[in-house]
């Protein structure tokens, strides 16, 4: 009996703990979005906030479709790339006349598609995954480009459905962060709800115990390369509805920033931990801070050292977090 | 006869990337009237130097298990802050004094992350990755800042064999890599890391200064790959070298030094160095639009590690039944 | 506070500890533990897995540092904040796992840390004198120091283990299961050279858990047992009842969980490995696996029982032979193995057994979330009420919320036998299965696999703890160099007669 006490009285600290990473970045970012209010009058405005979930939406979509691939210990720095090629895929088939209803699903199969070629060669070549998605991210942008010469590199997107997408809204969110909101409903369902979601988390925390425990490892971890690949192909769709072109430099760089926003969430890089509501609120911490910047008259090209900047300065913090609770 | 077939195809397996490295010289060979003469080998030569340098980083990098993909970027970052020396009127030696503690500092902080607060390597080298070039384009508003000196000249006149001083210096580069690596401390600590970081506390060598003394080390190589780049283009332009990281890296797992550490030889790099340099050479020659040019050399770099992957899978399934 | 110890005092022990105690995470593994050891004395560590030897070999060594406590070297007091200080103080240690670099090469690996140097470079030359002579003290002056390590058979890189200790030239040297890889005749090379360690006056502490091996060769033994010192005694009279006695804290009958098999004995097999070969493993072995029974597979360290182990487990593939359940043959992956009834519990629960990031809920179940599906989604309630009763069934101690790193190894084993209990699967095989868990949890399992072979499933056991196996097992095979050496059934085999069959003698 006293072991049990003693247990508990052992358990209950670190229980407290391990829901606190999730409450402290929430913390961070509401501090934050009241930090920048007071300090900027524009910034807490309702047109503002309405422009931040804009901005949420394709960064949020890509970090949705990261957080499987971190969770597993894996990584793909291709999806900017699949977002151009998404867009030309969708934008070529509504050059050719077909309607929404094909363009759409079509960008999110190709992105599908890149997902599990990644997956497939990340599990045969027993290399980094860090390398595979270097080459893909490569040949993937060429790809997208080639296809897109065929228009002279420039489609401009008119179709009803896409400029309702662009303008419309739902119960006053813009119609691209409600949809950014329903994937991320659908992807915490599946992740808290499902045996595919425990297998995700078992297999980054522990790959050989997964195997053991009757998990189909390989088949896990090509699913979530998969997951992120048509997500990225969501996000060549919501790029296509926020700009209306598919042009050359869409994506650039976005894998980066959704990498960024799975760290700033909290997630582990080397597997096993992270969330789908701390990517998005990983999402909405690095909007802010990016639109704060811009607010105060921050050129645009300080954007990337800001990014990689705040990657640091999480998993430093995180680090320094971890350290103190250990004594 | 079987006997004879299982042999040269256990002899392919074995040499798979050798035997892919001697069939791109005869396609592009064939491709192209060009690609065979002198005056391209020696260009092909001069324009791999840069990524040779990066490529001995990398091996150690690789081999202690410390993934670093940031070289390209600090490079870029390094150079504009040179060129923004040399235009403050201070001399060229002080723009390349100012190139090299920019890497070398770096790298020291990165190495500082990594062993004492215990980072993941990925996520420092990631970060810098984007913060590096971004400052670099901030720095420069964009555009390109001129490295005028007689340095740049003379690194560009053509020294031994028709072949840039760039050349001679990359050699130079692996041959030190080569000794620091079978010859001195560092290069023990270095196997012993990517095998196992715990045993080499046993044996009472400190863990983390192994690790700092080894991004010391990457950081002098890259430095060197800053100056060379400032030589080659005579300018910090901040987006020099994109994607060199990757060669770089590429080239040493095509070498056949594996990605799980603890294992690998400088003498290997070289080889992936010279596939890489045949690759880039043999596609830009052909004459494509950037577009074509980046799908066919995505596509066959993943054709290679493949290639490399499964031949070695055939390879070690042979030997084991023998 | 009171009154600090004087910094030198006088004594007779030329290592002393007093009142170490360490914790990790909360749970604490050495409390309050006095050690002294003389000069050219053998001073022996007993005690069961889990009891804190290496812990405390690891607080000598550097490698950990203890919260309380101090250690005394020839009366001075002394620091040992890293393991370069404790090399540098004269205390060396052959650890339990080879703490050899594969891809090194044997000099390379001696010298590691203080390799000698001509300028900036390595002075191969000497390096390899130096090592040939070291190599030369424990009778492998055969061996070429320029060999990579990796291409040594386990028992002689166990020499080079101990030749690497010695090239420090120590005045405490610590043996951690030094006799583990080794056959009789390497033993006794083993013990000349501590002979002859002891008449230069050396201080040599020696964790076995081989009794015979400490009753002949010690001068005095400490016991430890759940992390305190029960006793330390002289070698004078010492039996290994006594031994037992203090380890245990009890009687060896009421600790093994005495076992009654079933009277009529179950002619089918639960399981078959028939023809098994492993490239340098194993030889082609046959074995029935009998349901209703603990069956304990032994033998030295690579002789190939956690090989067959695994085999059986679904882990390994071998090159021949093939694993059948009711006749039919179970493909050799985890998956198809779990389809069929069989499940494997491995030595390294760190590594290949424990989420320790997911709570305990999720470690225990996920096996068996195919059965606690309602429309297609993870049924909470139910979930948590058979974690419940498995926790209770196991008499786990912990919330089931929380994440599994905050248990104690005993909990955590028993949170990993309470995963393939809810999936309900017929054979069971556990590799070492009570490695580094304290003393009551140990009872614990023995008690539960007990229960489970009455229940008619079939119980493998992997160990090469000699008592246990004696103590538990229905039925024991013993292994040696690949092939099944001997067969013991329960009661018919003495301790001798077992240590001898493993030895590989008759």
């Amino acid at each position: 009996m006293t072991g049990n006490a003693n247990a508990m009285a052992r358990i209950l600290p670190r229980l407290r703990h391990h829901g606190a990473r999730s409450l402290g970045t929430l913390a961070v970012a509401v501090l934050m979005f009241a930090g920048f209010s007071l300090t900027a009058e524009r910034f807490g405005s309702l047109p503002n906030i309405l422009n931040l979930a804009k901005q949420m939406s394709i960064v949020g979509v890509l970090g949705i479709g990261m957080t499987p691939v971190v969770l597993i210990g894996g990584i793909d720095l291709s999806v900017g790339s699949v977002v151009l090629l998404g867009g030309t895929v969708a934008g070529a088939l509504l050059m050719d006349g077909a309607a929404a209803w094909l363009a759409i699903p079509a960008a999110i199969l190709t992105g599908a598609l890149v997902g599990a070629g990644n997956g497939w060669l990340i599990e045969r070549l027993r290399v980094s995954p860090v390398i595979v998605t270097l080459a893909t991210m490569i040949a993937v942008r060429g790809l997208g480009l080639v296809g897109l010469e065929r228009f002279r590199s420039w489609i401009d997107v008119s179709n009803p459905t896409f400029d309702a997408l662009g303008v419309g809204s739902i119960a006053g969110i813009p119609a691209s962060a409600a949809i950014l909101l329903v994937i991320a409903l659908l992807g915490i369902a599946v992740l808290r709800l499902t045996i595919f979601g425990r297998q995700l988390y078992a297999v980054g925390d522990n790959e050989a115990a997964a195997r053991l425990s009757g998990v189909a490892v390989t088949r896990v971890r090509i699913a979530a390369y998969v997951i992120c690949g048509a997500m990225a192909g969501v996000g060549g769709i919501l790029s296509m509805v926020r700009t209306a072109v598919v042009s050359p430099s869409i994506g650039v760089g976005l894998e980066f920033s959704a990498i960024t926003v799975v760290v700033l969430g909290g997630a582990r890089l080397s597997g096993g931990v992270g969330r789908i509501e701390e990517t998005l609120v990983g999402t909405a911490i690095l909007v802010m801070v990016l639109n704060f910047l811009t607010i105060n008259g921050i050129p645009g090209t300080w954007q990337t050292t800001v990014t990689g900047a705040l990657i640091l300065l999480a998993v430093l913090l995180k680090r320094g977090l971890a350290y103190r609770s250990a004594r | 006869m079987n006997d004879a077939i299982g042999r040269v195809f256990g002899f392919a397996a074995r040499h798979a990337l050798g035997l892919s490295l001697v069939l791109l010289i005869l396609v592009f060979g064939t491709l192209e009237g060009s690609f065979l003469t002198p005056a391209n080998i020696t260009s092909l030569i001069d324009q791999s130097a840069i990524f040779a340098v990066l490529a001995v980083g990398a091996t150690f990098g690789i081999i202690s298990r410390n993934i670093d993909i940031a070289p390209a970027s600090v490079i870029a970052l390094a150079d504009v802050v040179a060129a923004l020396t040399l235009k403050g009127g201070f001399g060229f030696l002080a723009g390349l004094a100012a190139a090299a503690i920019t890497t070398v500092a770096i790298y020291a902080g990165h190495g500082a992350l990594i062993a004492w607060f215990e980072l993941d390597p990925l996520i420092v080298t990631l970060a810098a990755w984007i913060w590096a070039r971004g400052l670099a384009v901030s720095f420069t508003n964009a555009s390109t800042i001129p490295f005028h000196s007689d340095f740049v000249t003379v690194m560009n006149a053509p020294m031994l064999l028709n072949l840039t001083p760039a050349v001679v210096v990359a050699v130079a580069v692996f041959g030190i890599g080569h000794m620091v690596l079978r010859h001195t401390p560092l290069g023990l600590h270095t196997y012993a890391l990517g095998q196992d970081a715990r045993l080499l506390r046993q044996a009472g060598v400190n863990p983390a200064r192994a690790k700092l003394a080894i991004f010391l080390f990457m950081g002098v190589t890259t430095a060197v790959g800053a100056i060379l780049m400032l030589a080659r283009i005579g300018a910090a332009a901040p987006t020099a070298g994109f994607g060199l990281e990757l060669d770089a890296i590429v080239a040493v797992i095509i070498g056949g030094t594996s990605f799980k550490g603890g294992s690998g030889r400088i003498a290997n790099s070289l080889f992936g160095v010279a596939f890489i340099a045949v690759l880039n050479n043999g596609l830009s020659g052909l004459q494509m639009g950037d577009p074509e040019f980046l799908l066919l050399k995505g596509l066959a770099i993943l054709a290679a590690l493949l290639l490399d992957a499964t031949g070695r899978r055939l390879a070690d399934r042979k030997t084991a039944i023998e | 506070m009171g009154p600090q110890p004087p910094a030198t005092v006088m004594t007779d022990s030329l290592l002393e500890m007093r009142g170490i105690s360490k914790s990790f995470v909360g749970n604490p593994a050495l409390i309050d533990v006095d050690l002294a050891v003389r000069r050219g004395e053998v001073h022996s560590i007993v005690g069961q897995n889990g009891a804190g030897k290496s812990t405390l070999m690891n607080v000598l060594a550097g490698v950990l540092r203890p919260e309380a406590g101090e250690i005394r070297i020839d009366g001075r007091r002394i620091a040992i904040a890293n393991t370069a200080d404790a090399l540098r103080l004269g205390i060396a240690t052959v650890y339990q796992e080879l703490s050899l670099l594969a891809n090194l090469s044997v000099a390379e690996n001696i010298f590691l840390g203080r390799t000698p140097l001509r300028g900036m470079l390595i002075d191969r030359r000497k390096m390899e004198a130096d090592a040939r002579a070291v190599l030369e003290q424990v009778g492998c002056g055969d061996v070429d120091p320029r060999l990579p390590v990796g291409a040594l058979p386990l028992a002689r890189r166990q020499f080079v283990e101990i030749a690497k200790a010695l090239s420090h030239e120590p005045s405490v040297l610590v043996l951690d299961e030094p006799t583990a890889p080794l056959g009789r005749e390497e033993a006794d090379r083993l013990f000349r050279i501590v002979a002859a360690l002891k008449a230069r006056g050396v201080a040599i502490i020696f964790i076995s858990h081989r009794f015979a091996e400490i009753l002949q060769h010690g001068d005095r033994v400490t016991i430890l047992r759940n992390g305190r010192v029960v006793e330390t005694l002289d070698m004078n009279g010492v039996t290994e009842a006594m031994l037992t006695e203090r380890m245990i804290g009890g009687s060896a009958e009421s600790f093994y969980a005495a076992h009654h098999p079933p009277e009529i004995a179950d002619a089918t097999p639960a399981a078959e490995l028939r023809n098994i070969g492993l490239a340098g493993r194993l030889r082609d072995v046959s074995l029935a696996v009998p349901a209703g029974r603990i069956v304990a597979f032994t033998g030295l360290l690579g002789a190939g029982q956690n090989e067959l182990a695994r085999i059986l487990g679904g882990d390994v593939v071998p090159d021949q032979g093939e694993v059948t359940r009711a006749g039919k043959a179970v493909d050799h992956d985890p998956r198809a193995a779990i389809r069929a009834g069989l499940c494997l519990l491995t030595e390294d629960r760190k590594a290949e057994g424990l989420f320790l990031d997911l709570s305990v809920r999720e470690n225990i179940t996920l096996p068996s979330l195919g059965a606690l599906l309602r429309h297609g989604i993870i049924d909470g309630a139910a979930e948590r009420r058979a974690v419940a009763r498995s926790i209770d069934q196991l008499s786990i101690v912990a919330t089931p919320t929380a994440p599994m790193r905050t248990l104690s190894g005993g909990n955590q084993q028993k949170a990993i036998l309470a995963r393939w209990l809810l999936r309900d699967l017929a054979v069971l095989v556990l590799i070492e299965p009570t490695r580094g868990i304290d003393v009551g949890a140990k009872a614990d399992i023995y008690r539960d696999l007990e229960a489970l072979a009455r229940l008619g499933k079939a119980i493998v056991v992997i160990s090469s703890d000699v008592p246990e196996v004696l103590g538990i097992a229905d039925e024991i095979v013993v292994f040696v160099a690949g092939v099944i050496h001997a067969r013991f059934v329960r009661g018919q085999v003495t301790e001798e007669e077992l240590n001898l069959a493993i030895q590989g003698k008759e």
